[in-house]
């Protein structure tokens, strides 16, 4: 008891020293009592569980996906506070492949864990999705593990033509023609850098619900739980038909539309502020 | 919680001397629901708040719920049973007070989507309530006319039972608990209204829910109920007292850390039949409830129905 009362002095006076030591002018936080944050990514399709293999209800286009792949490149990792101060994960670690693949082989990827996050409470959550320019020009040497990675995923061209941001695969029919039209053409879309002017990377900002908060501290495990919305690639702010790209996107217009579509496929659905120790079912 | 609404019975004895007169045993169980297991928030628990009559007893409660397993519109629906065993009893103390207690048991549980299970059992929450009589029956014999009874009260529930955050973090539905692992506070006030054979209950209770240790805040909760009910005389020992009512509750939102919970709080209101049959100093009961009407947790947990089942002795 008396030792615990001796070291929670110490530590007040250490974040007293801490935080008067440091400067705050530059908008970076200090990083005290600093604790786990995790990400994870649940899929949907317009409001409904992605389950690959399965068929969706037809789109805006009146074209009904059945995904079989929906891997994504998550990156940059940014958290705001309820000040609007940053916190922005280290770089070098801060490159995540998210994945749901109906190759068996490829073990799906849909939580991020962020270490060593300064104690604070977060209101929203910014990530790029896709690989940034700076990284892109760091070439093969500055891309280290992560290239093989994402190599491993599917979510590589040539190291000239760099990664996939996106890589979303299935089929799809269509009844816009009648029972004579397109059935069960497979599609693919692959997001990628087109040239140093149309990256195609995005970012976007995701609050939490309005009342909610991830709570990070050293007694803290909060996950935070978004959902990327598949069916969104293709519809969020404009429609894009696989049939007018004849089944794939892999560039172009296309590409770009896509893009722009992207930031919108996020969003927070709750935040679980656990306990350290103490996951969630 | 479960309840939440009157039960009540109305019993009168036929005297010799006067036959247009009659004493009046006149007394009210109303089922005072807590927060877990019930509706959005918990076990449930009742007291006896018997205008006239003291008792002790034992009663079974089921409850039977539904809810959202993920966050998906077409996330799947799973069964939650909230089953509790209590002691409950009323003694007076004085001739203007009552206390009632209640000491439950809760056993509950559930089985998720992909099929793994969960149970939970312990000690629930002890609630102690005390009552103020300011209106009573009429202890003469020579009554005639309608009686009126008035009681207000208040008391206190213990976290006796206990609270666990990792079972709020399997389903939407943060009632699977034993407990809410707080000191809350209750504040009653029950009406009854008898003539004849006949009578009519209302009651409304309020309870303050405060953080408990966890950090973590069930919201305030408002019962309501209203019943009526006739007592047919079988034989001089044997009566039965069906009784017809409505109740509601209503929840106010759970904080965790001071921040509010998403997809809690909400309201249901139901329908209630019951039957007592006494004989002389045993009371057995059934009641049935179904809701008429709901919006819990978003719609994400749903009430199907609730059921109970009591032995009290009166003394």
């Amino acid at each position: 008891m008396k030792t615990n009362f001796l070291k929670s002095i110490l530590v007040s006076f250490s974040l007293i020293a801490l935080a008067s030591c440091s400067s705050d002018d530059d908008g970076e936080m200090d990083n005290v009592n600093p604790g786990q944050v995790t990400l994870e990514f649940d899929s949907s399709f317009a409001g409904n569980e992605l389950i690959l293999g399965a068929a969706n209800a037809a789109n805006t286009n009146g074209e009904a996906l059945t995904v079989t792949r929906l891997n994504y490149i998550v990156s940059n990792i940014v958290l705001v506070d309820e000040d609007g101060m940053e916190y922005a994960y280290p770089k070098e670690n801060s490159y995540f492949i998210i994945s749901e693949d109906s190759n068996d082989a490829l073990a799906d990827n849909t939580k991020i864990i962020l270490e060593g996050v300064p104690a604070g409470e977060y209101q929203a959550v910014k990530f790029g999705i896709g690989v940034d320019k700076e990284k892109y020009d760091q070439g093969l040497s500055g891309a280290g593990d992560f290239w093989d990675a994402a190599s491993a995923y599917d979510m590589t061209w040539s190291w000239a033509s760099g990664y996939k941001y996106v890589n979303f695969e299935g089929g799809y029919t269509t009844s816009a023609s009648g029972p004579v039209g397109i059935s069960g053409e497979d599609f693919k879309v692959h997001l990628g850098r087109a040239s140093d002017e149309v990256t195609n990377y995005t970012e976007t900002t995701i609050n939490v619900p309005a009342g909610s908060a991830i709570i990070v501290n050293e007694d803290m495990a909060p996950e935070v739980h978004i959902i990327t919305d598949a069916s969104a690639l293709l519809t969020a702010r404009e429609a894009v038909s696989l049939e007018a790209y004849g089944n794939a996107i892999m560039g172009g217009e296309g590409a770009v539309i896509v893009a722009a579509n992207v930031p919108l496929v996020f969003k927070v659905d709750h935040v679980h502020n656990n306990e350290a120790g103490n996951s969630s079912h | 919680m479960v309840v939440c609404n009157a039960f009540a019975i109305h019993k009168t004895e036929p005297t010799d001397s006067l036959q247009t007169t009659a004493t009046t045993k006149h007394y009210v169980f109303e089922d005072f629901c807590d927060t877990c297991g019930c509706s959005g928030n918990g076990g449930s628990m009742g007291f006896g708040t018997g205008l006239d009559t003291n008792f002790a007893g034992v009663r079974y409660i089921s409850q039977s719920y539904q809810s959202r397993d993920g966050i998906f519109n077409d996330s799947p629906w799973i069964d939650e049973n909230f089953n509790t065993l209590q002691a409950w009893g009323r003694v007076p103390i004085g001739k203007r007070f009552l206390v009632n207690a209640i000491v439950p048991y809760h056993f509950h549980d559930r089985e998720f989507a992909d099929k793994s299970s969960q149970d939970i059992s312990g000690l629930g929450d002890i609630t102690v309530l005390g009552f103020y009589k300011i209106l009573a029956k009429q202890d003469s014999i020579m009554v005639v006319g309608p009686q009126h009874s008035l009681q207000v009260g208040g008391g206190v529930k213990m976290p006796t039972g206990s609270f666990d955050r990792a079972n709020n973090t399997g389903s939407v539905n943060t009632s699977f608990q034993l407990g809410t692992g707080s000191w809350d506070y209750v504040t009653a006030i029950n009406y009854g209204l008898s003539h004849n054979n006949w009578g009519v209950s209302a009651m409304v209770n309020y309870t303050f829910k405060t953080k408990n240790a966890k950090d973590y805040q069930f919201g305030n909760q408002l019962n309501y109920g209203l019943n009526t009910y006739k007592t047919y005389y079988l034989s001089d020992n044997f009566a039965l007292t069906p009784a017809l009512g409505v109740g509601g509750e209503n929840y106010s939102e759970d904080e965790s850390y001071n921040l509010s919970v998403l997809n809690t709080g909400g309201d249901v209101f139901f329908g209630k039949l019951s039957v007592e049959a006494s004989y002389k100093k045993y009371s057995l009961g059934v009641t049935s409830m179904l809701p008429i009407d709901q919006n819990l947790n978003n719609g994400k947990v749903e009430v199907k129905n609730r059921f109970s089942l009591y032995l009290n002795i009166n003394i």
